[in-house]
């Protein structure tokens, strides 16, 4: 059908090979020099958790704007600050979250619900890359967007699909971890991603590869630029194994049952969330589902309860539909955003931002579910019980996936950036 | 300022040049504001005072085509500009061929053969303009027998504005690629670079052209300059300014420093922080009230009131410790007055950079486009610098630079001097062989930057790249309107979405750039792409089908509009064997080519 060695070597490694003769990434010794170690069919015959390490990934739901506590999991009905909330009930007695969220409150039993986030940063953009790296931004270093971290970590370079998928907008980049580990970019869950079909039939598509191959060889390999064809050559291996992959089918939405979309709510995030599922089914290994619109500065509580219309049923049907799959003692979902919100209620009743208590919802991969940890004040002012702070969280994401938080990757400039700086884990959300 | 400062200042041993900026009292600057700065005759020092007199045996330089504007006299006289003494170079290519020669045959290693006028004139327009040359530009070129042609070609495409353009662009990602505030609409690139290309078709030196960038205040919509500062508008613009001032303009990365005294490198976290306290006291704030749907231009203020930086305290989180400026490069121990306000501050830091005696000033500049140049650099990546860092070639680096420097920065006679090297010159090679491992041996293939290879794709298949104004955009609402039409294309238009999949940082070392699959994707698969390749009326194949019945000269036709070169006899027999293959389908056959052409390693490469 097309050329084999394509294929072939598409499927034994990432394909990268840095110029300078020293390897990229884990086991690329072979790919260079085009020597497949596992065959096309071999690949198909693995299935998503051999091509894991350990099997773990991660679904990460980033609520993009700032998410407000007290209008989702750290509801105040006896304060002014609660601004009118009544708190419902969830199937874990005495644990009581905002109204709209009723889908979580029935999965609350594999939930860990934290309240004593603490931060300090309050800018957008830059909470933003914290929460997402672990470092504050600086000029000189891209630290590596968690996400790319756990794929260079836990993702088989066998993999012919990306391992790091964020669906609904751009996120932190892969920084110094390099394009291996950029996330790849799904605006619309229900289209399947941009450039992936080709626009002739795949026979004739697999012979413009084949012709590439020979005229490369013919002309500029043979002239001086061999080792930039190689390169090259391994990126197109890399992506036309994805576009020829089957695996592809992971991103089409719509092959799932309607009773299952519709459960996962028929709305962006919902999708987003089914389309996760689907990915991490499919061996991909970190997917961020990113839902806009949190920063409510106005209108703070009927735009909330609207998010939650939409966060809420894809929130629970993902924990719910892991769990009986199987699949959640191995994936960590985890639900946050880049800090909080002011207790004080503005005058256009609106919240804003506010990085010194704030809350995340975690649950799957070891999570001990069930349980709120840490408390905010009853004004939802301070934390009043067991502070955590950003590193903290990152480690203890960190422990639950099986990733050393001390290992360190290097900067261009030969500085060696740990994944996690600092922090303790947190044991009590330990199962 | 005070004469007694004056003296101090004197005494500042490792920068003399500053003793004027630094010291000069207010009576001096304002009754003796320096003239234009021209070239004047060799070793002529421009003083604040001499230089009325000096003014009239300077002459603007044929090669300095426009004259700098008058600098001015910041409050309390703390001139913008030291002394700046200009010594026209000496060295020219053959000189610095000479020293390159010398390491090439200490480490043995026979360099590439001086390339052919095929592959020097793609090269040099891809580099100087950022463009493709075309068909008929390759062959007349070719065909002349003018033996000067190659330097001629080279001082034609400098005075073009595609160079200012090109590397305009290609500052303006220096910037914008670290910048700290992600949020692109608000920065205005786009007004970065208008400016950056205003200043190389000028030929500003490239001293006064860092001073603006450390020193602008204003509006990000008005003032280009600023949207340097803007870029880092953040809760530490003076920790971000310091930071990336000394990546960009000294290749040194002392922000390493921020937080602990680093093991490997020299500086310690004090002077870091006295270097941001050069730029405290500078604010980056919303101008004008929110309008919707309109982005809100912000401005850059510097704060009258002597600003106080102060930075954490270690051993107490809650304690900071106030820092007094002062610039890491210097050896005295002369201190700054801790009351200087901001403006004085960023004037002294512009001084301090960009002073003749600072030898990384140059270094860096010179470093950064020989490195864009011949794919390699002396020191790489481009914006590390040392002082622990050992460059390759170091004489040539430091006779380049040194020269350069002291002939008053000029950025065009800096590119004409490294074009014109037979090292810029040289055939490009493999690091399969012992030329293309050793530095300078060779010239070293690399990945095109997004804007060239969206030109580039325009030039091949006639993609759209500016996007079109409607007429409803252009007609009678007067020269507003058409301002933001154009400023919205520039916004969203192909070109920005092309940016966003292909975009780059400049400053990452040429071997680490490796492409990604939505790049490959995009090429592969892209409607717009695909369409351009089909053979049809209309399209750029249709048209070289048509007009050439001859398969042969339809293949040739191809090459050279595509890759800028005609296909060898290799690819020419494949090309014939897949027209047999495909049982002489001649209009599929040649899809197939362009998409290949188009999906190859050669057009996505300046080589």
């Amino acid at each position: 059908m097309f050329e084999k060695s394509i294929v072939d070597v598409s499927m034994s490694g990432s394909g990268v090979l840095s110029r300078r003769g020293f390897l990229r990434g884990i086991g690329l010794g072979t790919a260079g020099l085009g020597l497949a170690s596992l065959g096309f069919t071999d690949v198909l015959a693995l299935n998503a958790d051999d091509l894991r390490e350990k099997g773990r990934a991660c679904i990460l739901l980033w609520m993009a704007g700032g998410p407000s506590q007290f209008e989702t999991f750290d509801p105040k009905p006896e304060h002014a600050n609660g601004g009118g909330v009544r708190p419902i009930e969830t199937s874990v007695s005495g644990i009581r979250i905002a109204p709209g969220w009723e889908g979580t409150a029935k999965t609350a039993g594999e939930i860990a619900f934290i309240r004593s986030l603490t931060n300090r940063e309050g800018n957008h953009q830059r909470a933003s890359y914290q929460l997402h790296t672990g470092y504050v931004p600086s000029g000189t270093v891209k630290h590596p967007g968690f996400g790319s971290i756990v794929a260079s970590e836990l993702g088989d370079p066998k993999f012919d699909l990306p391992h790091i998928v964020t669906i609904g907008g751009p996120t932190t980049g892969a920084g110094i971890l390099g394009v291996s580990y950029e996330p790849f970019q799904i605006a619309n869950p229900e289209k399947p991603p941009t450039n992936l079909e080709p626009r002739v039939p795949v026979d004739r598509f697999s012979r413009r590869l084949g012709l590439l191959n020979r005229l490369e060889n013919a002309g500029f390999a043979r002239n001086g630029g061999g080792d930039r064809v190689r390169e090259h050559r391994d990126l197109y291996k890399q992506t036309a194994g994805m576009v020829l992959s089957p695996r592809v089918k992971a991103f089409h939405v719509e092959a799932e049952p309607e009773p299952i979309r519709d459960a996962y709510g028929r709305t962006p995030f919902g999708q987003g969330c089914l389309l996760a599922r689907r990915l991490v089914e499919s061996g991909v290994t970190f997917v961020e589902v990113r839902s806009n619109g949190w920063d409510t500065h106005q209108q703070n509580q009927e735009r909330v309860g609207k998010l939650a219309s939409s966060v809420d049923p894809g929130f629970s049907a993902l924990v719910a539909d892991l769990k009986s799959r199987g699949m959640l003692e191995r994936t960590l979902v985890v639900w946050m955003g880049e800090f909080g919100r002011t207790p004080k209620i503005n005058p256009n009743a609106g919240r804003d931002h506010f990085p010194r208590v704030f809350n995340v919802a975690l649950a799957g991969c070891g999570i001990k579910g069930g349980q709120v940890l840490g408390a905010s004040s009853k004004d939802g002012s301070e934390v009043v019980d067991r502070p955590v702070a950003v590193n903290d969280l990152l480690r203890t994401f960190c422990q639950v996936l099986a990733i050393d938080p001390a290992k360190e990757n290097l900067s261009p400039q030969g500085r060696p950036i740990k994944i996690v700086d600092g922090g303790k884990v947190v044991k009590e959300l330990l199962a | 300022m005070t004469r007694n400062m004056l003296k101090r200042g004197g005494r500042i041993a490792r920068l003399l040049a500053l003793s004027a900026a630094v010291g000069l009292s207010s009576a001096i600057a304002d009754s003796a504001r320096p003239d234009e700065p021209s070239k004047s005759k060799p070793a002529a020092t421009r003083t604040a005072q001499g230089s009325r007199a000096l003014g009239e045996i300077a002459k603007a330089s044929d090669r300095r085509e426009s004259v700098a504007p008058k600098p001015e006299a910041l409050p309390g006289g703390l001139s913008k500009r030291p002394d700046k003494t200009i010594v026209p170079m000496t060295i020219d290519a053959k000189a610095i061929d000479a020293l390159i020669d010398r390491t090439l045959v200490a480490a043995k290693v026979a360099p590439a053969r001086v390339c052919s006028d095929e592959e020097f004139v793609r090269r040099v327009c891809l580099d100087v303009t950022g463009r493709l040359p075309a068909p008929d530009q390759i062959a007349s070129f070719c065909r002349s027998t003018d033996r000067d042609k190659r330097s001629r070609l080279i001082d034609a495409l400098l005075q073009s504005s595609d160079y200012a353009r090109n590397w305009a662009r290609y500052w303006r990602d220096v910037i914008r690629y670290r910048a700290t505030n992600e949020n692109l609409g608000q920065v205005r690139f786009p007004m970065l670079e208008d400016w950056f290309a205003e200043k190389f078709e000028q030929n500003v030196p490239w001293d006064e052209i860092a001073s603006e960038l450390l020193t602008a205040t204003g509006r990000n919509d008005e003032n280009g300059a600023t949207v340097f500062a803007v870029a880092h508008q953040g809760q530490d613009l003076a920790v971000e300014m310091a930071g990336e001032v000394s990546r960009i303009f000294l290749g040194i990365q002392i922000q390493c420093a921020q937080c602990h005294d680093h093991p490997n490198d020299p500086w310690k976290r004090r002077q870091f922080h006295e270097f941001a306290a050069f730029f405290a006291g500078v604010n980056v704030r919303r101008f004008g009230k929110q309008v919707q749907g309109r982005i809100p231009p912000f401005e850059v203020i510097e704060v009258r009131r002597p600003p106080r930086y102060a930075m954490p305290d270690l051993k107490d989180p809650l304690k900071k410790i106030p820092v007094a400026p002062k610039f890491f490069l210097t050896t005295s121990e002369d201190s700054i007055p801790a009351n200087l306000n901001a403006g004085r501050r960023r004037a002294l830091a512009a001084a301090y950079v960009t002073a003749q005696d600072n030898p990384w000033f140059a270094r860096a500049f010179v470093n950064r486009i020989w490195s864009a140049l011949l794919g390699d650099g002396f020191y790489n990546p481009v914006d590390d610098l040392g002082p622990t860092r050992t460059a390759r070639d170091f004489e040539v680096l430091d006779a380049l630079a040194t020269q350069w420097q002291a002939a008053g920065y000029d950025v065009r006679e800096l590119f004409r001097l490294i074009l014109n090297t037979r090292a810029y010159q040289r055939e490009f090679r493999s690091t399969d062989t012992k030329a293309g491992i050793v530095p300078f041996a060779a010239n070293n293939p690399g990945r095109l930057r997004a804007d060239p290879l969206i030109d580039a794709l325009h030039q091949a298949l006639n993609v759209p790249v500016e996007g079109r104004i409607s007429k409803e955009d252009l007609g009678g609402k007067g020269a507003a309107k058409k301002v933001e039409a154009r400023e919205f294309l520039r916004r969203q238009g192909p070109r920005i979405q092309f940016n966003a999949i292909f975009g780059v940082d400049p400053s990452i070392p040429n071997d680490d750039l490796l492409g990604t699959i939505p790049q490959s994707l995009f090429l592969m698969n892209a409607p717009q792409v695909n369409r351009a390749i089909e053979s049809r009326p209309g399209t750029v194949l249709g048209e070289i089908l048509s007009r050439h019945p001859d398969n042969r000269s339809a293949l040739l036709a191809l090459y050279l509009r595509v890759l800028a070169r005609r296909p060898s006899p290799k690819e020419i027999e494949v090309c014939e064997r897949h027209l047999i293959e495909l049982r002489g389908d001649r209009r599929t056959c040649f899809e197939d080519i362009l998409w290949c052409l188009i999906n190859s390693t050669e057009f996505v490469t300046r080589r």
